[in-house]
């Protein structure tokens, strides 16, 4: 006869037709040691919100102090954030600011050349010199090339 | 006068509001974090409380709103989380706590995998006991949707048990 109007209780909550009280019931049944065997796997969720009901918060919670004109309380997280970035700023000043002094003598800019005629001179060298490498480069390709020709003479 | 007012019917509202952040955030530190920032809140906009119908369902709207916020701006992972972050110790033997605990911690992961709107109607109505008129006042939903919400999430967690029953967990 319980189980029965049980049943019918369990019908109407799936169905979210019950009324508070009836869940109140509901719940006190799971509660108890009688129940059928055919509601057993919905035990624990009845189980699980009497229990989550009692949960509790641990921290105590600062209750607002009456203050004169309102002061209006900063949130700690923003202060945080504002002296990370404060202190990231600082940090990297110090080191843009080192680092520039440590560079090395060879790569600070200075004139090198008193005329412009002396610094043409120097290019002309320095190009005269590398095109005298690509040309030793293009000849080696080249003899490279003129041994491929056997090869290429077979396969054709 | 606002103080009193806080004291006798914000303050005691802190469990609760801790439940239900705790219930979206599923991290004990920061749902406290919420909680501490929402007393903040309620208690600057003192001045506005007259306008308000209920100072508990605003609390609690806007515990959801922070709450949420929270989730999605940290892209928190929603499954990754310490078992038994809302526990309450009970139990009388070490192995009937285990056990109550793996179902409880079962529970609550099936829980947590409802959409989160239906995971706070199941909170509010089936754990803190309110109408589906206040769920909708606090929600900002219409009623036909809380019922609908009520109905498709114990439908989930009903077939969710039955299915882990069969499962041999029980």
């Amino acid at each position: 006869m319980e189980d029965h109007k049980i049943k019918g209780l369990l019908d109407k909550y799936w169905e979210g037709e019950t009324t508070l009280e009836e869940e109140r019931e509901l719940k006190s049944y799971f509660a108890s040691s009688q129940v059928a065997d055919e509601f057993l796997p919905f035990s624990p969720l009845f189980a699980f919100y009497e229990e989550a009901q009692h949960v509790e918060m641990q921290r105590e919670i600062k209750a607002p102090t009456p203050v004169s004109g309102g002061g209006k309380t900063v949130n700690l997280r923003w202060l945080i954030n504002i002296a990370a970035s404060i202190a990231i700023f600082i940090a990297m000043f110090y080191i843009n600011k080192n680092s520039k002094s440590n560079m090395p003598e060879q790569y600070a800019y200075h004139d090198t050349y008193q005329s412009p005629e002396e610094a043409y001179d120097e290019v002309k060298k320095v190009l005269l010199f590398v095109s005298a490498k690509m040309n030793k480069g293009v000849n080696t390709a080249a003899k490279g090339l003129e041994k491929m020709e056997p090869l290429h003479e077979i396969l054709n | 006068m606002s103080l009193q007012t806080f004291t006798n019917e914000v303050l005691p509202l802190k469990d609760k509001l801790y439940r239900f952040a705790l219930r979206i955030v599923k991290d004990s530190p920061e749902a406290e974090d919420i909680v501490q920032e929402i007393m903040i809140k309620v208690w600057d906009k003192r001045e506005d409380w007259s306008s308000w119908s209920s100072l508990e369902a605003m609390c609690m709207t806007m515990t959801r709103n922070l709450a949420i916020d929270r989730t999605r701006s940290k892209h928190r992972k929603v499954t990754d989380l310490p078992e038994g972050y809302d526990m309450v110790a009970d139990s009388a033997t070490p192995e009937q706590a285990a056990s109550s605990k793996d179902m409880m911690n079962h529970i609550r992961h099936i829980i947590d995998q409802l959409p989160e709107k239906q995971k706070s109607i199941i909170q509010l109505r089936d754990v803190e006991g309110y109408t589906y008129k206040e769920i909708a006042e606090l929600l900002e939903i219409p009623l036909s949707q809380v019922k609908v919400g009520v109905h498709r999430a114990r439908l989930f967690l009903k077939n969710e048990l039955i299915k882990s029953s069969e499962y041999g967990r029980s």
